[in-house]
């Protein structure tokens, strides 16, 4: 098993009166769900007289609860940005009950050592069940595999190099190859860096505007073409992380059309925003892939509809205030989003009508689940509780104070948003919103 | 072409000769990541005692790299029939050289023992 938490009782509660909706299952209705030692033991007709400390959730919805395939939790080596357990907690308030972090940390997840303390750390400080991706390359410097068989024993969930394209296609071709051989998906920063090269936003019309150096959408789409060729004759899967643009999604529902197994991601900011935000020079809307045009973000809300995309990832990247409080050249690339996923996406795509609720609850969460081999968090009688409450009429204030993370570098700062995380158990466990359930 | 490959090496269990051979390090330019290092290679693919059923013959066609395709204790064992496959290659490669270097095949007046020759 690839997740680790610290230890914590599973809990026994009664979840009142709310409107179950399970997408996977066919689930859309007003259910008592009575969860006994972290485990759903029964669906019951509300009113009913089950025991068990209750939660008032009429009103609410109740979901299975997110997986979020990407996340960065910056230890070892950048603990004043984030750690195990802040960001497992940062984790806990979005609604997520599993996490994937990435290993472009200092050091690397590059060696069995350096993820058997992570691990170990996750075992004492995770609140709710976290994985750990290891790296394609040493040092993640694009040269020599790591020793995969020994990560992926050591408990890796994917390989990745995140934060850097693979240069080399030869380099590639092995990982895919030797990667097939440990069972393991390797997951893919698609970005030609000879052609983003001192790219600070998207290259179009507002970077032409505001002079900023341009990071087109072809050095995405370019490297996006190469990896699924390589998969296709390697007849091996892949995960295409954070895609941003149209040309990335046509390549892949072409891929996919041929039989390429390839799964794939979208951001809630790539799917929220465009490259216009970035007229205001705020150093939060600088992100690797940056911004795009509309044309693009529509393409990737198509995609999330139809199932091209079939995960949203926060890429959460938390960066040190005095390293964001700059100017917009000279910031790091990246912003949290773990905490404001939902709220984001329920008031921007659902509220709209671009994007059902069902969708949105099936792409965070069995979605990112199947691509990484993790289990499918359902609402059915047996299966662990993995869920989350949410309040879809709660109108919220988006402020520093708010975040669990140790970052406060998102691009909502100050924003309104209407949906929110009101509990979240994560393998049977209350991770969130303990207060609500009552004596 | 008809075979299956795998890269498990649990399935070895059923074969009745494991047949081995090195990693040819002398063909791989440095950077072509056949495989991630030679302990890796060692860890997941060496042939060792446990990874053996009683009684699996084993051959290789030497040179032998001890510890890393094939460990001293299987190479050494009685299963293995490296060297009497080693002596078999020389005495081949003798009759062959000889073949070549004279009128052609002589009949012999009874089988080779090997045990004689080398």
């Amino acid at each position: 098993m690839s997740l680790h938490s610290r230890s914590a009782a599973p809990g026994t509660f009664v979840i009142r009166g709310a409107r179950v909706l399970d997408p996977v299952e066919g689930i859309d209705s007003n259910l008592d769900v009575i969860v006994e030692k972290g485990v759903i033991a029964e669906l019951a007709q509300p009113g009913g007289k089950a025991g068990g400390k209750p939660v008032a959730a009429e009103g609410l919805v109740l979901a299975p609860a997110f997986v979020d395939p990407h996340v960065h939790l910056r230890a070892p080596g950048r603990e004043d940005e984030e750690t195990i357990a802040s960001g497992s907690a940062a984790a806990a308030a979005g609604g997520y009950c599993a996490i994937l972090a990435m290993p472009n940390t200092d050091p690397v997840v590059d060696c069995a050592a350096v993820l058997g303390a992570l691990v170990e750390q996750a075992q004492e400080d995770a609140l709710i069940p976290t994985g750990f991706m290891a790296a394609i390359s040493r040092g993640l410097a694009g040269e020599e595999l790591t020793d995969m068989g020994e990560l992926a024993a050591a408990g890796a969930a994917a390989f990745t190099d995140d934060g850097k394209p693979i240069r080399s296609a030869a380099l590639m071709r092995r990982a895919l190859q030797y990667a097939g051989s440990t069972g393991r998906r390797l997951a893919l920063h698609c970005e030609e860096s000879t052609l983003s090269h001192h790219g600070q936003m998207h290259e179009g019309i507002v970077s032409a505007e505001l002079g900023l150096g341009g990071y087109p959408s072809v050095a995405e789409s370019v490297a996006v073409a190469r990896d699924l060729a390589l998969a296709a004759y390697e007849q091996q899967p892949i995960h295409l992380m954070h895609l941003s643009t149209r040309e990335s999604v046509e390549l892949l529902r072409r891929a996919l059309a041929d039989g390429v197994q390839a799964s794939a991601e979208a951001t809630p900011h790539h799917l929220c925003l465009t490259d216009e935000a970035v007229r205001s020079l705020d150093a939060n809307l600088k992100m690797n892939p940056p911004l795009r045009p509309e044309e693009d973000r529509s393409a990737l809300i198509e995609a999330l509809k139809d199932g091209a995309i079939s995960c949203i990832a926060t890429d959460h990247a938390p960066h040190a205030r005095q390293e964001k409080d700059v100017p917009f050249e000279a910031a790091p690339f990246g912003v949290t989003g773990l905490e404001t996923a939902f709220a984001a996406l329920h008031t921007n795509l659902v509220e709209p009508g671009l994007v059902s609720l069902e969708t949105l609850l099936e792409r965070m969460s069995a979605g990112p689940a199947r691509a990484f081999d993790l289990p499918v968090p359902r609402i059915v009688v047996g299966e662990p509780a993995n869920l989350v409450l949410l309040d879809l009429e709660s109108s919220w204030t988006v402020k520093e104070e708010r975040f669990r993370s140790l970052s406060v570098n998102s691009w909502l700062l100050g924003q309104t948003l209407k949906g929110e995380v009101v509990l979240t158990v994560a393998g049977g466990r209350v991770a969130f919103g303990s207060e609500r359930i009552g004596a | 072409m008809g075979c299956e490959v795998t890269s498990d090496i649990a399935q070895i269990e059923s074969a009745d000769i494991v047949y081995v051979l090195r990693m040819q390090s002398e063909r791989m330019a440095p950077g072509e990541n056949f495989v991630p290092s030679l302990r890796e290679y060692s860890v997941r693919w060496g042939i060792t005692p446990e990874r053996l059923r009683p009684g699996q013959a084993v051959m290789h066609p030497g040179p032998i790299n001890r510890g890393v395709e094939i460990d001293s204790r299987v190479a050494d064992s009685p299963e293995s029939l490296i060297e009497t496959q080693v002596r078999s290659g020389l005495v081949v490669r003798m009759a062959v050289l000889y073949d070549l270097l004279t009128q052609g095949p002589v009949s012999l007046a009874r089988p080779v023992d090997l045990n004689e020759v080398a």
